[in-house]
């Protein structure tokens, strides 16, 4: 059994009390789940499949679930974290349940993150939402001593600029940038992170796709490596319905595997891998 | 009083009247992972291509209203890797009946994958995906004419002893008349409905959700679509078995498919919403009929209550 189908085969389908789903930042919530044996499981940069039960103020559900990329995981306490913004209508529905309701998720699933190579620095390079996922690398490589790492955070203003405290805490250094400079460096957090790292960085990227892009070509031109964790609407997220696709370069043109799915071959890629436009 | 679920397509028996719809199943493997697969009627592969296909570009599918639009491509590995790595897994299943879902460019193609899945050990039918553009005839769908679909049924049927169901298109002006020409050049059962052609349009951007246009719209918006053709073909075509497919998330959903004629039904985009459905299904079904004082789904089979007008077998429309 290859690694991506070990991890998956580990997946679980739970309906799991809502510990707490609290407002964080100006439409950022966060939601943890008592979840035991998805917490045992969860690995840096999988995600969890959410069933977004309920309805909007104009009478509107969600049919299909909503991936949601762990944030968090705590194999002692049992419990399973995701940090989302509300951007649509089942991210609006999940935004409404309250302490003591139940969700039902699939999970954890897909790809994970792959720690650095030795003696290579990991530089996490977080946009907006996608800064959370990032956050569970960080406590899970601040575990071992031997691995560096250092924090880029940027979002459009201050107020979207999340976790960075929860950052700080693990003792990483933490560099901020966002896009009208009401925090930290005015600029993209690329260009930021650019202008700091070291000869042997590991880039490790989430965010939205532009800043994804130009990351990667950052890591090409230096030539570093570098994950992406990718977003894609998704069906199953079970590696089934073959909705979440994207194009890669490490496969020929016309073959099936061309297009490979965000849910089970992904969320993580290495950023070579992936064909950008 | 004891419940028997089995049901007859043609010659072929299933251990109940529940399957699983091509392309939202996989080959069975990913499913297993959660439940017990072998409780399942019947398993409907994803659509099997001579060649192996990549499929469309991304997005390819987006939420609507109850239900999704999905523009895959037909994305498979191909009918050599098929038998290879995909079959092996299908064919250990005890309990469900194996349905191999076919698609090609011209019906040749149709033929040439029935033939190479004839020595194949495993397999108890093929459903004709007939959606798919028809490279010889200028892109036009085979399900969409008449002539088309019975050519390709046809020739198929020569070629194997298995059972050959005919999946419909409703992107038709008249399904009956598509559906009498698969029953009568030798289908065994015909699956109906298809999705529906549709878009999604982002209207801050000004261009459409998904990459290729247009997808196929699934999910309970198109169910009262489903049963009205369901309804429709059973009415023209009484004795031909029929398959219901349009948004079944319920074990009342099937019972409504049911009184509208099918035999059995598929469930589709519900397994990725809730991926124990079909168990559910099966168990709430054995509810339903015991509460109705009925042994066997058979016995709701186009019980649908309807004026006397609408009772019988209409005339075929002329022209």
């Amino acid at each position: 059994m290859s690694g991506v189908a070990a991890l998956q085969a580990g997946m679980v389908q739970d309906r799991a009390p809502v510990l707490f789903n609290r407002e964080i930042a100006a439409d950022h919530f966060q939601m943890r789940l008592k979840a035991p044996a998805a917490a045992r499981r969860a690995r840096p940069g999988q995600f969890v499949h959410v069933l977004c039960d309920g309805t909007d103020s104009c009478g509107r559900s969600p049919l299909l679930r909503r991936p949601l990329s762990l944030s968090d995981a705590d194999p002692r306490r049992g419990t399973i974290d995701f940090i989302y913004k509300v951007v649509g209508l089942g991210t609006e529905v999940l935004a409404h349940i309250r302490a003591g309701e139940k969700v039902d998720f699939l999970g954890p699933l897909g790809h994970p993150f792959t720690p650095p190579a030795r003696n290579h620095v990991a530089c996490l390079v977080g946009g907006g939402v996608g800064i959370p996922p990032l956050y569970f690398l960080a406590k899970s490589l601040a575990s071992h001593p031997a691995v560096e790492v250092r924090v880029f955070l940027g979002a459009r203003t201050k107020k979207w600029v999340i976790c960075a405290d929860d950052f700080r805490k693990l003792n990483l250094p933490v560099y901020v940038a966002t896009d009208d400079g009401s925090l930290g460096y005015s600029g993209s957090v690329v260009d930021l992170a650019a202008k700091q790292l070291p000869a042997n960085a590991a880039l490790y990227v989430c965010g939205p796709t532009p800043m994804m892009t130009v990351a990667a070509r950052l890591a090409d031109k230096r030539g570093i490596p570098a994950q992406v964790s990718l977003e894609e609407r998704m069906g199953c997220a079970m590696g089934v319905c073959m909705g979440c696709v994207v194009e890669v370069t490490t496969k020929p043109i016309g073959s099936h595997a061309r297009f490979q799915r965000v849910c089970t071959e992904g969320p993580v890629f290495e950023a070579e891998e992936i064909l950008w436009r | 009083m004891a419940i028997d679920l089995s049901v007859r397509l043609g010659k072929l028996k299933l251990q109940n009247p529940v399957m699983v719809a091509s392309g939202t199943f996989g080959y069975g493997e990913e499913y297993a992972r959660l439940y017990d697969i072998s409780r399942l009627g019947a398993i409907v592969t994803k659509s099997i291509s001579l060649k192996p296909r990549s499929g469309n570009p991304a997005p390819r599918i987006y939420e609507t209203a109850s239900g999704m639009i999905n523009a895959i491509g037909l994305q498979n590995v191909g009918v050599e890797a098929f038998v290879k790595n995909k079959l092996p897994f299908l064919r250990k299943l005890k309990g469900p009946r194996i349905i191999v879902n076919l698609v090609g460019e011209r019906i040749s193609d149709y033929v040439e994958l029935a033939r190479r899945l004839e020595d194949a050990v495993g397999i108890d039918g093929y459903e004709l995906n007939l959606s798919c553009p028809n490279c010889e005839r200028g892109g036009i769908e085979f399900g969409v004419n008449p002539a088309l679909t019975a050519e390709a049924v046809s020739k198929i049927r020569k070629v194997t002893r298995r059972t050959v169901i005919a999946k419909l298109s409703p992107n038709v002006t008249d399904i009956t008349a598509i559906a009498r020409a698969a029953a009568e050049s030798g289908a065994d059962a015909l699956s109906l409905i298809n999705t529906l052609l549709a878009i999604a349009v982002d209207a801050g951007r000004w261009k459409p959700r998904i990459a290729t246009v247009t997808g196929g719209l699934s999910g309970p918006a198109v169910k009262p679509v489903a049963l009205r053709m369901v309804w429709q073909v059973h009415r023209a075509l009484p004795k031909t078995p029929l398959i219901g497919i349009g948004g079944i998330m319920t074990a009342e959903d099937v019972a409504e498919f049911l009184l509208c004629g099918a035999t059995a039904v598929q469930v589709g985009t519900a397994n990725y919403i809730n991926p124990k459905a079909p168990l559910e299904i099966l168990s709430g079904l054995r509810d339903y009929l015991r509460q109705k004082k009925l042994s066997n789904p058979a016995g709701l089979v186009g019980k649908l209550e309807v004026p006397a007008q609408l009772r019988g077998v209409p005339r075929a429309v002329a022209g």
